[in-house]
């Protein structure tokens, strides 16, 4: 038998970093490729315009072009924030359902959460009565955070009831079609109150579920970028928490965390993540659930201090990204943000699915 | 019987669990009055649904005891924050670990988790207490693998390391060498008598090892049949009768000589007497027991005589009929054939 070390007392500490050299790499690295889109997507669209001129204008200067001053500062900025925003929103949003449903599949649309949001959204659109064409743009501040509320008190219905129902299943795909069907029951809840709406009520809650990130401007980029801004603070602020919750909540009491509320913290700041870009872009399958994934996967990291910065970079560029193709370039047409999304994360679920199935079969 | 210098005990301590409002709680243990001593190794033994796992979510705070109460000094653990009560007792649960990209070394320094800041951070004290869990528990080469890809008992290694790097006078483990290999569960319970031993932590086991708990255990609970509790060191449960009650009932029978279980699914219907080599006479014990058939050790004139002509080489010489056997094998068919006349 081997004689124990004596507990430490002056014994030379370690090289151990929490943030290795190579992390900090894949942090350049991303950070880089996020200018480098950003810049591309307000080049690219309808209208082609410059690098030399798109840096001027981002820089206060005059544009060659009055038209392409106004395209950039009044459309194409405030386009790109908003992928920045639900990018990182949603992805955050996907990474702390994952760890606190200790689910791989779990994801703000695939859980049935964005549904959830879309009914509160649907409460302000066709239950206000006087709302009309484009209704939540044209919603005055106030307006805005009232969508905002109830967008993310109809998510954290949804959530609190998976929340619930989770607890009970084992299977994560159980749980997946458990979400869907949660899904499918809130949008069925919509569709009947559809069907006593106006026409015009009508169509313009249909345009928003395809999904946009043009039409968030001025002050309501403002709201919208304050409420992510404090959602994504509020969850790396967790993030200690985050780290102990994946080893399950027996493990997290037993290091000294108060599990229940812990979990509402969590909950609530997904809810408000979700609701609030759900409200404006409409509900945006996907990246919640592959952004996480790909992040691991890229970082090889669990820690959520490294995973969330991380997910809002991979995220934000995959959404200018997916921005990007959804204006088929040198085309007027532009895609629903949905589809785009969906034909790249779909293929990153699949991926999770099968990888969970080997590592599950390997004794 | 209680002392004062207990880590935790418990006074008059009732667990179980309630099934809803209107229904009665279930009481699987009742008045329990035991402490864990620092420096002591306690395995917790019972069958399957014994209640071993509630007793220790109990005394771990994570559940609340139906009556009675776990105390820490002079308090209720439950009055205590979990934040405190996370440096005084750290936990070796049998929850599935699902976090894929999670090295060895991080998953230990999680056990640090009650004294970091709020994001985590780990001082160099940390990384240090984090070395000496990685090294006392044998966990060192893991530190750079990813758990997941870690077979069962080295996962176990590294999760003993966590707990110890949480640094508590008091360790729980729920079954640690479950799913283990004979090999591993030696070195399991040896690893954690050591360190009770030399950190002077008190240490709680359950576990089904009942050879291993009675040569390692400084102190056994036992939960027997009609959860009958009952405490105290090994050798002293074993002479006073307590162990082979607690364990009669699932058709072995136990030993009291050497401490171990012997499969006596048959009864004893025939007994020879039997003498030879001592090493040959014992394997020839152990063919005929598990027959069914009993032996009795005499020095001159037995039924059954082994003689051992060449290393190797033996030979069961048996008297009625005269016949000479060259395996325990043509031995016992013999017997038999004679028995069933």
């Amino acid at each position: 038998m081997k004689e124990l070390p004596t507990p430490p007392v002056d014994r030379p500490m370690p090289p151990h970093q929490d943030f290795s050299p190579k992390h900090r790499l894949w942090f350049v690295a991303l950070t880089l490729t996020l200018l480098a889109s950003f810049m591309l997507d307000i080049m690219l669209g309808s209208v082609h315009i410059p690098l030399q001129e798109v840096i001027q204008i981002i820089f206060g200067g005059e544009a060659s072009v009055q038209a392409w001053q106004l395209i950039v500062e009044k459309i194409r900025i405030p386009k790109a924030i908003t992928a920045l925003l639900a990018g990182s929103a949603l992805s955050v949003s996907g990474l702390q359902m994952q760890t606190l449903f200790r689910n791989p599949l779990a994801g703000p649309s695939e859980l049935g959460i964005t549904a959830g949001a879309g009914l509160g959204v649907a409460v302000v659109m066709l239950g206000g009565g006087s709302a009309g064409v484009y209704a939540i743009r044209e919603l005055g501040l106030s307006g805005s955070w009232l969508v905002i509320a109830m967008a993310s008190a109809g998510s954290a219905l949804v959530m609190l009831l998976i929340l619930a129902i989770a607890g009970r299943i084992r299977d994560h795909v159980v749980l997946l079609i458990v979400g869907l069907m949660i899904g499918a029951i809130t949008l069925s809840v919509v569709s009947i109150w559809q069907y006593y709406s106006n026409p015009e009520q009508l169509q313009s809650y249909i345009l928003w579920t395809f999904g946009s990130l043009g039409g968030v401007y001025g002050s309501q980029l403002y709201v919208l970028g304050t409420i992510v801004i404090v959602g994504l603070l509020q969850a790396f602020s967790s993030s200690k928490a985050l780290n102990i919750l994946l080893l399950g909540n027996n493990y997290a009491r037993t290091m000294g965390l108060t599990v229940g509320r812990s979990r509402l913290i969590i909950l609530s700041g997904t809810s408000i993540l979700t609701g609030s870009i759900t409200a404006f872009c409409g509900p945006i399958g996907f990246i919640g659930i592959a952004v996480p994934h790909l992040t691991r996967a890229l970082l090889g990291s669990s820690d959520h201090r490294i995973l969330i910065p991380a997910c809002c970079l991979v995220a934000s560029i995959l959404m200018l990204v997916c921005d990007i193709l959804s204006q088929l370039p040198g085309h007027a047409a532009v895609l629903p943000i949905n589809i785009v999304t969906s034909l790249l994360g779909a293929p990153v679920v699949i991926w999770v699915i099968v990888r969970h199935q080997k590592i599950r079969s390997t004794p | 019987m209680t002392t004062p210098s207990a880590a935790i005990r418990t006074e008059r301590l009732a667990v179980g669990y309630r099934q809803g409002k209107n229904k009665p709680p279930v009481v699987i243990l009742d008045a329990l009055n035991v402490q864990l001593q620092p420096g002591q190794l306690t395995c917790l033994l019972g069958p399957n649904g014994a209640g071993k796992s509630t007793l220790m979510r109990t005394l771990a705070g994570l559940q609340a005891p139906l009556a009675g109460a776990v105390l820490l000094g002079a308090t209720n653990i439950l009055d205590e924050s979990p934040e405190y009560m996370a440096r005084k007792m750290s936990m070796v649960l049998t929850d599935r670990i699902e976090a894929n990209n999670m090295t060895g070394r991080e998953l230990v320094a999680l056990g640090r988790t009650p004294y970091t800041n709020w994001l985590g951070t780990l001082t160099p004290s940390d990384q240090q207490m984090i070395d000496w869990a990685l090294e006392v528990a044998g966990a060192r080469p893991l530190a750079r693998r990813r758990i997941h890809q870690l077979s069962d008992g080295e996962r176990q290694k590294i999760l003993i390391a966590r707990a110890l790097a949480q640094d508590t006078d008091v360790i729980i483990l729920d079954e640690p060498t479950a799913h283990l290999d004979l090999p591993n569960r030696l070195e399991m319970m040896q690893l954690l008598h050591e360190l009770a031993r030399k950190t002077q932590k008190s240490i709680l086991v359950s576990t089904h090892e009942l050879d291993l708990a009675l040569r390692m255990a400084d102190n056994l609970w036992l939960i027997g049949p009609g959860r009958q509790f009952t405490e105290g060191m090994p050798e002293d449960l074993i002479l006073s009768g307590a162990f082979e009650a607690a364990f009669s009932k699932s058709g072995l029978c136990f030993d009291n000589s050497t401490g171990n279980f012997l499969i006596g699914n048959t009864a004893i219907t025939q007994t020879y007497t039997i003498a030879g080599e001592p090493l040959a006479l014992e394997w020839t014990r152990r063919a005929l027991q598990k027959q069914g058939l009993g032996t009795h050790i005499v020095t001159e004139d037995a039924q059954i005589e082994v003689r051992q002509s060449a290393p190797g080489v033996w030979t069961w010489h048996y008297v009625l009929p005269p016949t000479d056997h060259p395996t325990i094998y043509s031995l016992l068919n013999c017997l038999l054939a004679n028995k069933q006349q």
